[in-house]
């Protein structure tokens, strides 16, 4: 009982993991269906039964079938993400758009027919979700496609050639994406573990990074150690010394959905954190932990050690 | 900045060579029917990247210099090229004296239909294009990706380096300094990273740029060209029943975005990665490659040779897209099979998926036990 319910609820969840809230697996079910009941008096579609209907039985049986027995079976198999992706092999947008077209193409007259299409682009779009937005799609700073700011931190720490650094992990991805002279102390190998998995002090360096108030001590020794150059702060939640230096109200990288609260023990660490006008700008005086300011860069501050 | 030189160098590379090598199809389907310039570019990048697969796999393992596997591949296309340049001029030369290529304009309801439909699908399509090319859209899997990338283009390495954080990989534990290590081993059986970073390297742009504004310029028309002669076959060379085919699936395109493996979202947010590219093209074009198999006709070696590209290219695009590319390879080979009453058929068309196999073996389990990971 226990194996067939753990087998049904991992089949609803890989057609979940695939579909979410959108209804094209529906369409393209009753597309496959149609086009296995239908039949011309010459005997027309059979071509379209084994070019698409029998494959696609057999798909389906791989895919809904085949993969979470295996997996509810063995333990053994592919991954959620890559299961997910074996629906591409049904073409699935193929298929729906072949239906409609033969569909639309047996109405006689023009006009018969841009109605059709008009009201099949309508059912199709109403079928699925349209994010073409702000969130998804911003507008590009560079032809990088990688955020300006983050990129003017490049350009200054490869002035002198080449330079190690420790960054909030969400920023990570855009360093060594532009230069490969620049080097990190983590990335994602210290989040969700990827490529390889990163020191364990590493991790613990990117979980303090991850707080508004990291310990500076344990990233100053660690950042000796591993002969780091400079740090990079993210204003928009940092806070040394309860300073919050955010004025510009600069929002947080959509992509962190943790916690960022410190522990009273590590916010004591920075309490007499002073902050320093300088006429250009205003920053934290982290001097008390060999960082010394180099410069503002949007939303981020930049430090040398 | 995108300089002349760059734009020159991307033209020849993403357009001039695949279509060259395209032509190569025409030894193929010698008696075949035309596929025009859709079918003749995108056997070309079929081509271009089942040449990559086969050189790339190998020097990678025996950690072969970069400078190696990037002349030794511009050595096989020239060859390449040079076999099919009497074809190009030949397939120019028809293009141009086509019977029947204007009658789309001539005035009747029915083509006015079909031109309405084509403008309404090209407008969307050129939509699609410059939304990709115009705005960004960061995606973290990009660190390891173009990470790999740049190291190939900056530093001449090839998996060599943690892309994540700039470190050589190996030298602890008895794993030797500089092999592909963790999720690398991935990367040595599909190297679409290296294959992203020779292709910054010709054309003198750094893999981001090369990825997040140059490429979709060409991959979302080729992922619509296959689209187009998946169509033109499925309605037997009807042009207005494919345009509107077109029109409805560009459509979808927009409003798939329901998750991240939605054909939408691989289309218009990451069609630079390896695995988006397999989903928007080569999966396409290997659902198009067993359409053109008819069950009358039998099977031919061409049409093998065919599936044996496809399935090359996905190896080299992604394991996820190796492990598709075989479950839709066994699906159709079967169906095929059955209706020609033909055994051995099955044999032949299933033997086309031993690339994929290989990969998924090699990256998952021969490189493994070789670095003791």
């Amino acid at each position: 009982m226990g194996f067939l319910k753990e087998f049904v609820l991992d089949i609803i969840h890989l057609h979940n993991e695939y579909t979410s809230t959108a209804m094209y697996i529906g369409v393209y079910f009753v597309t496959v269906f149609i086009l296995a009941f239908i039949q011309k008096k010459d005997g027309g579609f059979r071509e379209l039964r084994i070019n698409i209907v029998y494959p696609a039985l057999l798909m389906l049986f791989v895919i809904y079938f085949l993969l979470p027995f295996i997996k509810s079976l063995t333990d053994l198999g592919l991954d959620d993400k890559t299961r997910a992706r074996t629906f591409w092999a049904l073409t699935p947008s193929l298929i729906i758009a072949l239906g409609f077209t033969l569909f639309i193409s047996t109405l006689d007259g023009t006009y018969k027919r841009l109605a059709a299409i008009a009201a099949a682009a309508v059912i199709l779009a109403f079928c699925g979700e349209f994010k073409i937005n702000n969130n998804v799609f911003q507008k590009s700073e560079n032809l990088y496609k990688l955020p300006g700011p983050l990129l003017a931190v490049a350009d200054e720490v490869l002035k002198e050639g080449g330079a190690r650094l420790i960054v909030p992990y969400e920023t990570a991805h855009v360093f060594r994406q532009y230069s490969t002279d620049i080097k990190l102390l983590y990335g994602e190998d210290a989040t969700i573990l990827r490529v390889i998995p990163a020191r364990r002090e590493f991790i613990k360096a990117c979980d303090q990074m991850q707080t508004e108030a990291p310990d500076l001590g344990f990233i100053k020794d660690i950042a000796k150690e591993n002969e780091v150059d400079y740090i990079l702060f993210d204003s928009v939640y940092h806070r040394f010394g309860g300073h919050d230096l955010n004025f510009d109200g600069y929002t947080e990288q959509a992509d962190f959905a943790g916690d960022r609260s410190a522990s009273e023990e590590y916010k004591q660490i920075t309490r007499d954190v002073k902050l320093i006008d300088d006429g250009e700008n205003i920053y934290w005086d982290l001097s008390g932990f060999d960082m010394e300011y180099v410069g503002t860069y949007g939303q981020y501050l930049l430090y040398r050690f | 900045m995108i300089e002349g030189i760059n734009i020159v160098l991307v033209f020849i590379w993403m357009l001039v060579i695949p279509f060259i090598l395209g032509n190569l199809e025409s030894l193929l389907y010698r008696s075949g029917e035309f596929t025009g310039i859709a079918g003749r570019i995108s056997f070309g990048y079929a081509l271009e990247l089942a040449v990559f697969c086969l050189l790339s796999v190998p020097l990678i393992f025996f950690r072969a210099p970069y400078a190696v596997l990037k002349w030794s591949f511009i050595a096989c296309i020239a060859v390449l090229c040079a076999m099919s340049v009497p074809l190009s001029v030949k397939t120019v030369k028809s293009l141009f004296s086509r019977e029947g290529s204007g009658a789309l304009w001539r005035g009747d309801r029915e083509n006015r239909l079909t031109l309405t439909v084509m403008a309404a699908a090209i407008f969307i399509i050129v939509f699609q294009t410059a939304l990709v090319v115009f705005t960004m859209h960061m995606d973290a899997d990009d660190a390891r990706f173009v990470g790999e990338a740049l190291e190939v283009a900056q530093q001449g390495t090839m998996l060599s380096v943690n892309p994540l954080t700039g470190e050589v990989t190996g030298g602890y534990d008895g794993i030797p300094k500089g092999v592909p290590v963790g999720e690398m081993r991935k990367d040595a059986a599909s190297p679409y990273p290296v294959f992203l970073g020779m292709l910054s390297d010709l054309t003198a742009l750094n893999p981001a740029v090369l990825s997040h504004t140059v490429l979709p310029v060409f991959l979302i028309p080729l992922s619509y060209a296959v689209f187009y002669l998946t169509g033109i076959t499925l309605f037997n060379r009807d042009r207005q029943k494919t345009w509107i085919f077109l029109l409805l699936l560009s459509v979808i395109m927009l409003f798939s975005f329901e998750s991240e493996f939605a054909p939408g979202y691989t289309l218009l947010n990451i069609i630079w990665q390896g695995r988006s590219i397999a989903e928007a093209v080569f999966l396409p074009l290997l659902f198009y490659a067993f359409l053109r198999i008819r069950p009358e006709n039998g099977i031919k070696a061409q049409d093998i040779l065919l599936l044996l590209i496809i399935n090359l290219d996905c190896c080299l695009l992604s394991g996820t897209a190796a492990i598709v590319a075989a479950v839709m390879t066994l699906a159709y080979s079967f169906v095929k099979a059955c209706a020609m009453r033909s055994p051995a058929s099955l044999v032949i068309m299933g033997c086309t998926i031993l690339p994929d196999l290989f990969c998924l073996v090699y990256g998952q389990y021969i490189l493994k036990a070789m670095y003791r990971l």
